[in-house]
């Protein structure tokens, strides 16, 4: 299906811009999907029983236990799988999602510029795209996902995360699932004014303004590619936001200007050399009594097993600040940022566990929701 | 997609603990900057034969699903008999078909050539962050 792009001078709703998937893209990523599912199912079940074999007394610490794991066919395919699936979702002939882009390049590159374009003509504050800004260098050094180039390297490089977040979480099916269930979680009122930290390509604040049409939406992010896909399905939703392309360290908001700051899993991409800072400036730009809230993966207290499977994810996924970030005092942090009453609990609805029959689930992943109040 | 330029700091070996020197076979241990790891050398050849043998099981299934389709359709006069085995491409298809075998043949034999650089390079000195 080629779609087109009017771009509509009322901001009326319009026909989205869709990415031409073949039927083989389309079951190829099936396949991946498939055997992600499969990775971060049956295969950690097995690789579970495995462990328990080899360390029937379950280890307390979880150097010991990597040093088991290491040794089991089924962890050296898990790290294979973790880190390859993700290279043939992004990277393969063909079939991957760059080279899947690439073919349609002029086409999407036109729709995105003519969306800003638009923007920008009739309502520049809704979009202020910034080519002086200097990224900072650790953003500049890691292209997280196995991304290449990272999210800001390319004029598609938002489409491409648009297009790869599908496989990204479990719930790949409904892939907005994961915004409801943070918005679900957060104190039920009305924010009037709300900021997006880290918007990426949009989605999980068009699902907040679904829910809520009465907010004033603004998003933030370093890449002006992924702002500008945010901006252009914005548009065909006929939503007005506020996009601007900034460093989170160094706001230009006015202070006390936000009634909500959220973020979907930001902090364990962000350094601790840089997190009090970004803290700090996340405080500055709320109102008292706003909330700066979002939801992160983390270890599992007291479960060696899950901390081996959540601390390889950093490095076999390109999530490179992930394993400073297990170790940040963010709760200390946060109070010394600002923020009044600080909140961290597990976020159950989130935590995937592998069934079993007869025998207990196991936990592979864990969830924190993080609601900060200044 | 351009990949990122890279400083010229030196390589960090990431299936090596840094804090004790002690080397791994598939927990990662730092970031991969400079070549892929090699997760499955201990992989047991008997395990990989299993998959391939799998997956020409998994091959056949679908050749023989394929050919009683066709033997439906030439039975149910849907196709005459040997349509498709004497089916010739026009000038165009079989040019497009070419395409597609010689794509299929890279995607699936550049597995096997690939390249261990990281398709998806961090800058080494990302250490000065860890």
């Amino acid at each position: 299906m080629n779609a087109r792009l009017d771009i509509d001078n009322d901001g009326h709703e319009q026909d989205p811009l869709v990415v031409h998937e073949s039927r083989d893209f389309r079951s190829y990523h099936a396949f991946l999907r498939a055997a992600r599912n499969y990775m971060e199912g049956p295969l950690v079940g097995q690789l579970h029983d495995r462990y328990e074999r080899a360390h029937p007394t379950p280890a307390s610490d979880w150097r010991a236990a990597q040093w088991v794991l290491d040794e089991l066919n089924e962890f050296q395919f898990y790290c294979w799988a973790y880190r390859n699936l993700q290279r043939f979702k992004y990277h393969r002939p063909t079939l991957g999602i760059f080279a899947t882009l690439e073919r349609d390049r002029d086409r999407l590159e036109r729709a995105l510029d003519a969306a800003a374009a638009e923007t920008l003509k009739s309502d520049p504050t809704a979009l202020r795209l910034d080519p002086s800004l200097s990224l900072p260098e650790y953003f500049r050094y890691v292209p997280f996902h196995q991304h290449t180039g990272g999210v800001a390297g390319d004029s598609l490089a938002g489409l491409a995360y648009e297009i790869g977040r599908r496989t990204t979480v479990p719930a790949h099916a409904d892939p907005n699932g994961i915004y409801r269930i943070l918005f679900d979680a957060l104190p039920q009122r009305e924010y009037a004014r709300v900021l997006d930290w880290g918007v990426g390509h949009g989605a999980a604040l068009i699902t907040w303004q679904q829910r809520q049409p009465q907010s004033e939406c603004h998003g933030v992010d370093l890449s002006a590619p992924c702002l500008k896909v945010a901006n252009l399905r914005a548009r065909e939703r006929g939503m007005r936001f506020l996009l601007s392309q900034q460093d989170l360290e160094h706001l230009d908001y006015p202070d006390a200007h936000f009634d909500l700051v959220f973020f979907n899993f930001m902090l364990h991409e962000l350094p601790p050399a840089h997190t009090p800072a970004l803290l700090a400036e996340a405080a500055r730009v709320l109102k008292p009594g706003g909330l700066f809230a979002g939801h992160e993966f983390h270890l599992r207290p007291g479960d060696a097993f899950q901390n081996v499977l959540q601390r390889t994810h950093a490095w076999t996924n390109n999530e490179t600040y992930s394993t400073p970030w297990y170790d940040t005092p963010i709760g200390e942090w946060a109070r010394a940022a600002g923020f009044s009453k600080v909140s961290i609990t597990p976020f159950e609805r989130l935590n995937r566990s592998v069934r079993r029959p007869g025998k207990a689930p196991i936990n592979a992943n864990h969830w924190n929701l993080y609601v900060f109040e200044k | 997609m351009s990949k990122m330029t890279t400083s010229h700091d030196t390589a960090i070996d990431p299936l090596v603990d840094p804090a004790t020197g002690q080397r791994f076979n598939a927990a990662l241990q730092g970031p991969v900057t400079h070549e892929e790891p090699d997760f499955l050398h201990k992989l047991p050849m008997d395990n990989a034969v299993g998959a391939i043998v799998a997956l020409t099981a998994e091959v056949w299934m679908l050749r023989e699903r394929l050919a009683a389709l066709e033997a439906e359709l030439e039975s149910r006069k849907v196709l005459p008999v040997g349509a498709v085995e004497n089916h010739q491409d026009l000038a165009a298809a079989a040019e497009a078909r070419a395409a597609e075998l010689a794509a299929y043949t890279e995607r699936v034999m550049s597995e096997l050539t690939r390249n261990r650089e990281p398709v998806s390079q961090i800058d080494p000195a990302v250490r000065k962050f860890l």
